[in-house]
């Protein structure tokens, strides 16, 4: 066998490869499409590209006048494949909008390499075979011939994969620059063109009054939301031209705008969807929405069939399949069911809405009314603890030169005065003194009312505080011959509490005992730990208070013995003092008594000290005086 | 002799403080504020000054500020009518030459048996 017969069974075997790749493609678009005709016509073509393969490999080794015969074979396999080619290129011009050099020099390109491959065999395959016919087989022209053959059909088959990875049919056999490139390029694209036919669709089914109302009305709230994508693209009764919307689109690519006006775009299409879905019964139409529903929902995730939508439609899924007339009566009644659920729910939302403005409205003034309240509030207790801090102040300094000047004289140290006079400025100091305990009693139970008295806590050693009050009391006592007697637990801790005021508590309730004591009585206070308090008692065996009455001995002003009370003198202030001033300290107060047997009162505080006496003092109503002022 | 200053804004208190001590045998001045005080205090380089320290006018703050600068050596019982916490008697102190506190109103004798006390300190 020559060398040349060698390379012609070489180059038909490689034409037979070729031509059964371009098949294998070209039917599995087909039956992906289902009514792609051009796609038919390519594998057919192809088909033909395979005999001419064969004749090339075999051929050469039975009869030379073969080659007249494999040649009508290839131009047939080239005219075929070429008619589906251009069908494929009026689809997609159809797609593209209006037919013009323009959009026919952009469809080629959208499968350049295919269609390259269809011109090199035109312009150089097929004048060289025409060459290698005339002047005769197995010549140089033959050699070149098959070789532009081979060229063109790589070109093809490249062309139709590229085709696939545009329309991400098979995804795998793009790298990834191409998917960056070509992929979501076309996608992007043909997504929009998805939407712009939806919505046309949409259009075109709102049939109804009411719906293709709604339906105006959503493509004009869209057109005011979308100005750029809807740009004359109106054509009457609502309906719009994709063409314009597509050319309008190319615009934003140029200003790099589309990924944006995308997703706004496919969720418009969501929200017609949900609008419309409920209008319509026809199969067909639930059966778009559906698909046009799902292809929004996936956005980009698989766009292969958005690229299925795109090709198929104008095939004419939408003219050939006709749509099923609607159940008119049966929609209207639909419509008009829902327009009144509309209504009425809208209603109630007017209402609700117009309620809560109304409660909004009523709780704002009302807050701005406590709080100026509580300006005033705060005014008012300030103007209180002023009040009495210059009361205080002011009702003292008197007292202060009055019992000054009393004592001066009682001394002599001014000369002498007589007996009569003695005794009348010691009643003048007795009630100076009084006054002076009484304006003091006041101050306390007005501080401790409003929460504005001072404590000032300090360690305390019980047995030296007790020493001291024996030592103040013990005068007073002497004048009615009363002993005080002390009983003290050994090893008693420290307190923790304000001195002066736990004095002025164990004072009052003693001087209350030596007032209310007979003559020649014993008065004794006793000190223990119990648990986690200590434990105050102050007995003595005077008249006693009856039982119904012993805890209103801690209100103000409360007197047991109105009658008697006169005689000791006291305006009831001291024990509800005392009751306020052990709270505070985190203790109790109260009192024991059997009548004509004698009283002990009894209070406890605690070893571990309240941490804020003077705010958590704050906080209590001790007196009840907040709660009858209500 | 002992020198006292009373110093207090209330005149017929402040008289009676004056008398009592001038009998008692102290030699004594007063003055009827801060200011007439910080005007005084220089000639009569008291030993004990009875300061009240809720006067009209300059404050005791002030006042006790001035005595500082002066490097004044007098001793200083201040007459209140609240108690000071122990917290509140040291920042006090801080402020000056403070030997006691007297609240009004008091016993006179208790009042002079103090000033005795403090100036043998």
């Amino acid at each position: 066998m020559e060398s040349t017969d060698l390379l012609f069974v070489f180059i038909g075997t490689v034409d037979l490869v070729l031509a059964v790749g371009f098949i294998y493609y070209a039917f599995k678009n087909a039956f992906r499409l289902k009514s792609a005709v051009s796609q038919y016509l390519m594998a057919m073509g192809a088909f033909f590209f395979v005999i001419t393969g064969v004749i090339s490999a075999t051929g050469v080794l039975i009869f030379d006048t073969i080659f007249i015969v494999r040649y009508i074979v290839f131009i047939i396999g080239f005219i075929l494949i070429s008619t589906g080619e251009i069908y494929s290129v009026m689809i997609i011009q159809k797609i593209v909008g209006k037919k013009s050099w323009l959009t026919i020099a952009r469809t080629f390109s959208y499968g350049s390499y295919r269609s390259s491959g269809i011109l090199v065999i035109l312009l150089f395959a097929i004048p060289l075979w025409t060459l290698d016919i005339i002047i005769g087989p197995a010549s140089i022209y033959d050699i070149v011939a098959s070789f532009f053959t081979l060229l063109g059909f790589t070109l093809l088959i490249t062309g139709e994969r590229k085709l696939y990875v545009a329309a991400n049919m098979f995804p795998e056999m793009a790298t990834t620059e191409e998917r960056e490139k070509i992929g979501l390029l076309r996608d992007d694209i043909a997504a929009v063109r998805v939407y712009a036919d939806i919505i046309n669709t949409f259009v075109s089914f709102g049939k109804p009054a009411t719906s293709a109302m709604i339906v105006n009305n959503t493509l004009n709230k869209w057109s005011e939301e979308h100005p750029v994508l809807f740009e004359n693209s109106a054509v009457g009764n609502g309906k719009m031209d994709p063409c314009v919307v597509t050319r309008n689109l190319d615009r934003l690519y140029e200003t790099n705008r589309l990924s944006t006006v995308l997703k706004e775009f496919s969720l418009l299409v969501t929200r017609l969807v949900d609008v419309y879905g409920s209008f319509t019964s026809s199969e067909c139409a639930k059966e778009r929405i559906a698909e046009s529903y799902w292809i929004v929902k996936k956005q980009y995730s698989d766009t292969s069939i958005i690229f299925d939508i795109l090709r198929t439609m104008p095939v004419g899924i939408l003219e050939e399949e006709k749509l099923a007339v609607l159940n008119r009566d049966e929609l209207e009644k639909k419509v008009k069911e829902r327009t009144m659920e509309l209504i009425n729910a809208n209603k109630e939302l007017r209402n609700e809405i117009k309620e809560r403005k109304r409660a909004e409205e009523e709780l704002r003034r009302s807050q701005t009314k406590i709080e100026q309240q509580n300006i005033q509030l705060k005014k008012a207790d300030q103007l209180k603890t002023d009040f009495l801090n210059i009361t205080s102040h002011e009702l003292r300094t008197p007292m202060s030169a009055i019992k000054g000047y009393v004592q001066i004289i009682l001394k002599q140290t001014l000369g002498q005065i007589n007996d009569e006079q003695k005794k009348a400025l010691d009643v003048v100091l007795r009630n100076t003194d009084r006054l002076d305990a009484l304006i003091q009693d006041i101050l306390d139970i007005s501080r401790l009312e409003s929460g504005t008295m001072k404590f000032v806590v300090e360690h305390i050693e019980i047995r030296k505080m007790l020493d001291e009050i024996v030592e103040t009391m013990r005068p007073y006592a002497n004048q009615k011959e009363i002993k005080i007697n002390m009983q003290i637990e050994e090893h008693l801790p420290e307190l923790v509490a304000d001195k002066e005021r736990i004095k002025q508590v164990i004072i009052n309730i003693v001087h209350n005992a030596v007032k209310f004591s007979s003559t020649d009585s014993i008065i004794n206070i006793r000190t223990r730990k119990e648990q986690d308090d200590i434990l105050f008692e102050i007995q003595d065996f005077g008249k006693g208070i009856p039982q119904g009455q012993q805890e209103k001995v801690f209100e103000m002003f409360y007197q047991v013995d109105s009658g008697s009370d006169r005689k000791f003198g006291g305006v009831g202030l001291g024990l509800a003092i005392s009751q306020g001033i052990i709270m505070a300290h985190g203790g109790k107060i109260w009192v024991e008594s059997i009548v004509r047997k004698g009283s002990t009162f009894k209070f406890t505080l605690p070893l571990k000290p309240v941490k804020d006496v003077e705010s958590r003092f704050k906080e209590m109503d001790l007196f009840g005086l907040k709660r009858k002022r209500r | 002799m002992t020198r006292i200053m009373i110093v207090d804004d209330e005149k017929d208190f402040r008289d009676m403080l004056d008398l009592y001590l001038r009998k008692e045998g102290f030699e004594t001045n007063t003055a009827e504020d801060g200011a007439d005080f910080l005007k005084k205090i220089d000639d009569f380089a008291p030993d004990i000054v009875t300061l009240d320290v809720m006067m009209p006018g300059i404050t005791t703050r002030k006042i006790l500020d001035t005595l500082k600068e002066k490097k004044s050596k007098s001793k200083i019982i201040l007459l209140t009518v609240v108690r000071y916490s122990e917290a509140e008697k040291q920042i006090i102190h801080e402020m000056g030459n403070i030997v006691d506190y007297i609240t009004k109103p008091f016993d006179i004798d208790d009042f002079k048996d103090r000033i005795v006390k403090n100036l043998d300190k």
